[in-house]
């Protein structure tokens, strides 16, 4: 599906680049300052709405190009309240920054830090009722990037091991 | 699991809430809850001391051990 939605986007560019230059409906010096314009528009709405939940679904939607995300979906055998608040504690006890959640909903938001090498990713966790399980769906997005170059997945692994640990009471 | 723990029961038996134990331990209301639903993944020794202590029990009182 990435390589499908990458292969995509790559064509999409590479089109739309031949197409303005062909037919010139742009000098070379507007084209650039609209691409400029554009992707340092994005950034900032990005970065503006990124701790906001309400924004979950534009951030780990397959169609949005400039993010890559990580899904995975997990059961456990916990009431739905403990869960949350245990996930809430492990969060905050590890490296990430529990920013937003919504107990009704199940929903958390938190982010990883930001360093020289990442802006830093949203982790989206919902907790969804099923039976007298409760399923995880965890997605750890870019917010900006189309790679995460292993930085999605390693937040997931990183999680679930604080989690595992913590569970030794 | 063949380890059965029985905190609810000494909790009860001395009329105390989990939220009482947790100031008194200092572990937190959610993992006294895990560790009570018996989903936990261990105990420490120092965990175990702190509950016997405050709930003036021994380990034995909390955890038993069901054959199959």
């Amino acid at each position: 599906m990435r390589i499908i939605r990458n292969a995509v986007f790559g064509v999409f560019v590479m089109g739309s680049a031949y197409l303005l230059s062909r037919y010139r409906v742009f000098d070379s010096n507007t084209i650039s300052t609209i691409i400029i314009v554009f992707c340092f528009s994005l950034f900032f709405f990005n970065i503006a709405v990124r701790r906001i939940l309400w924004f979950r679904p534009y951030f780990i939607s397959k169609f949005n190009l400039l993010t890559s995300t990580f899904k995975i979906e997990k059961e456990y055998d916990f009431e739905k309240d403990i869960l949350f608040h245990k996930i809430i504690e492990v969060l905050t006890n590890s490296k990430y920054r529990v920013v937003k959640y919504d107990e009704a909903k199940g929903l958390i938001l938190a982010t990883s830090r930001m360093s020289w090498k990442s802006w830093g990713e949203n982790i989206y966790i919902k907790l969804d009722e099923s039976g007298d399980k409760v399923n995880m769906n965890f997605c750890s997005t870019t917010f900006w990037g189309i790679y995460s170059m292993g930085r999605n997945e390693d937040n997931y692994y990183n999680l679930m091991n604080s989690f595992d640990e913590s569970l030794i009471i | 699991m063949p380890i059965i723990v029985n905190l609810d029961v000494v909790l009860a038996k001395r009329k105390m809430k989990l939220m009482d134990l947790s100031l008194l331990v200092g572990v937190s209301t959610v993992n006294l809850s895990i560790l009570k639903q018996g989903k936990g993944k261990a105990i420490r020794f120092s965990t175990l001391e702190a509950i016997c202590k405050a709930l003036e029990c021994q380990p034995g009182d909390i955890l038993e051990y069901v054959g199959d």
